[in-house]
């Protein structure tokens, strides 16, 4: 799982806070290492591996927040709003790995307030208003039946356009 | 370790501080009387044997400094009342005018009663007794009145030795042809029979002496020990806001096993911490000018103190950091309950002066133990005071880490 909050050691670096949750997970050390090593090449942070995460950005501290929900090689992993405050780069590439991830036979559950980005990497979506499941469905599906341009509009269209609270 | 500078300060620096000023500030009072000298102020109206029998007997003992001239004036009541009352002085001895003729006048009476007695011819000159000749203390206001009843007890042994060389010297002047004996020691004679302490421990250990650093160091060490409780019940509460504790508990595996390494981690600093603070007491406190700190020889009663301490200390920071949402509620409640346990611990003042009261509090006997674990001459007692504490000790743990 993916919090939405960095859940990770202010004041420890990258991989030591890597370390640290792999750890907990009870993996060989050197596996943790070599497994380290990958995501942090993948995620674009190998140069940032001993920086503490204090002095990371936004976008860097979420990537690591992702990081360490992979070590366990989860086969479903559940992201709660994990592009929330970040920078366009860095949400593109964690939505390409997250492509990649589940292109490799891994399940994804993806909650964001973000439409396009379910859009985008959702197979099926399930929208919630006020706590009430209002449609279900592959994205392009619903698009097609409700005869809307994009689920933002459909979300517009099932829920009414005044603000909530 | 240069990451949290200020984590190490709390943990490391700020007990060894807190020990060092504790035992400076606590010296005076701790202090034996015995130990300290004591400036009198001899107001001696009577300029007789009495009063030259108490300065001398006052220098004898090497505890007290007698001042009966300020200035090169002799002293009077206004003088006295107004150095005492100023602090400049903590008691003065005011031997009024005929306390020499009434001791000498109640002398004759008994050395003639006793004369009459032996057989001895002759009689010594008298007059009636009076009542209200007293030789008058007066003491600072805020003396305490232990240390009242300590001067009283050694001005009232002079007075009494003053009083028996007179009697002595009195009945020898019944029958003066029969010289007394030059050589006789009287102050030897009456010490024939005196008084000693005894060691109360089996072994005949020498006497160890209860000072500030005796107290002070294992006392604050065991409060330096709590601070922990802020850093651990800050980091919880921080793990807890920012993700990582749910993550920690989304771990598969037991959940007690990473609370438990938690536990022992800061169990173990702890001890590591209480041990650099004895270290402390042993060879900093010299270097202030203070005793060095006496370790009993049981080191293993000690480190199973400190462990138990230890994982009180850490169980509660755990369970402060499990009962509050934010680091707001929780340090004030850290730090106030630490100085309340620390007080109905022992800690502030040796648990004996404690009122029955407090000393029923179950908390008590663990910090008690410890600080008398420390202690030489406590050993035997404190090993006996935790034995019944320990379920309490353990059940405290378990409900801090399954809160």
């Amino acid at each position: 799982m993916v919090p939405q909050q960095i859940a990770l050691y202010p004041t420890l670096s990258c991989s030591e806070n890597l370390m640290y949750f792999g750890k907990l997970y009870d993996i060989q050390p050197q596996t943790l290492k070599n497994l380290i090593a990958q995501y942090l090449h993948d995620f674009g942070l190998e140069e940032h591996a001993h920086k503490q995460i204090k002095h990371f950005s936004g976008g860097m501290k979420r990537r690591t927040n992702i990081i360490a929900s992979l070590l366990n090689n989860p086969t479903l992993l559940i992201l709660d709003e994990p592009t929330a405050g970040v920078d366009v780069h860095s949400r593109n590439m964690i939505l390409s790995f997250l492509k990649q991830y589940n292109a490799a036979g891994n399940s994804i559950m993806y909650t964001s307030h973000l439409l396009e980005e379910a859009e985008v990497i959702c197979h099926e979506v399930l929208i919630i208003d006020q706590g009430k499941k209002i449609a279900q469905g592959n994205p392009k599906t619903l698009v097609k039946n409700h005869a809307v341009g994009n689920l933002e509009e459909l979300f517009l269209q099932l829920t009414g356009n005044t603000v909530r609270d | 370790m240069r990451r949290d500078l200020g984590g190490l300060a709390l943990l490391f620096l700020m007990p060894m501080l807190l020990i060092m000023i504790m035992a400076l500030v606590q010296d005076g009072p701790f202090k034996d009387y015995k130990d300290r000298k004591f400036e009198t102020l001899l107001l001696d109206q009577d300029h007789g044997k009495v009063a030259s029998e108490i300065k001398k007997g006052l220098l004898a003992s090497n505890q007290f400094d007698v001042v009966d001239s300020i200035d090169g004036k002799e002293v009077d009541l206004k003088l006295v009342k107004e150095k005492i009352q100023s602090g400049s002085f903590q008691f003065a001895i005011c031997i009024k005018k005929g306390i020499s003729a009434e001791i000498i006048n109640s002398g004759n009476i008994i050395a003639n009663q006793i004369g009459k007695k032996i057989g001895i011819a002759g009689t010594l000159p008298h007059r009636e007794s009076r009542d209200s000749m007293n030789i008058e203390l007066m003491f600072d206001p805020v003396s305490k009145p232990a240390f009242k009843i300590a001067i009283t007890n050694a001005v009232e042994k002079l007075i009494q030795k003053a009083q028996s060389e007179i009697v002595l010297e009195r009945i020898a002047g019944l029958s003066p042809e029969q010289s007394s004996d030059s050589s006789f020691d009287f102050e030897k004679t009456l010490r024939q029979v005196g008084v000693q302490e005894i060691s109360s421990q089996n072994n005949n250990a020498a006497i160890s002496k209860m000072n500030s650093v005796q107290h002070n160091v294992p006392a604050w060490a065991i409060f330096g020990m709590f601070f922990m409780i802020i850093i651990i019940s800050e980091s919880m509460i921080s793990e807890r806001l920012s993700g990582s504790w749910t993550r920690i508990k989304l771990i598969p595996g037991s959940f007690s096993h990473i609370l438990f390494g938690k536990l022992f981690f800061y169990v173990v600093l702890g001890i590591i911490q209480f041990y650099l603070m004895l270290l402390v007491g042993v060879f900093v406190m010299p270097l202030l000018g203070l005793d060095a700190m006496q370790l009993n020889h049981s080191p293993l009663v000690l480190l199973f103190f400190v462990s138990c301490i230890s994982t009180c200390a850490v169980s509660y920071g755990i369970l402060l950091g499990m009962l509050f949402n934010s680091s707001n509620q929780a340090l004030p409640v850290a730090a106030i309950s630490v100085v309340i346990l620390s007080a109905i611990g022992g800690v502030w003042v040796p648990v004996e002066v404690l009122p029955p009261l407090l000393k029923t509090f179950l908390l008590y006997r663990l910090c008690v133990g410890a600080c008398k674990a420390s202690i030489p001459f406590y050993c035997d007692k404190a090993s006996s005071s935790i034995l019944p504490f320990r379920p309490y000790c353990f059940c405290w743990v378990l409900r801090s880490v399954y809160w």
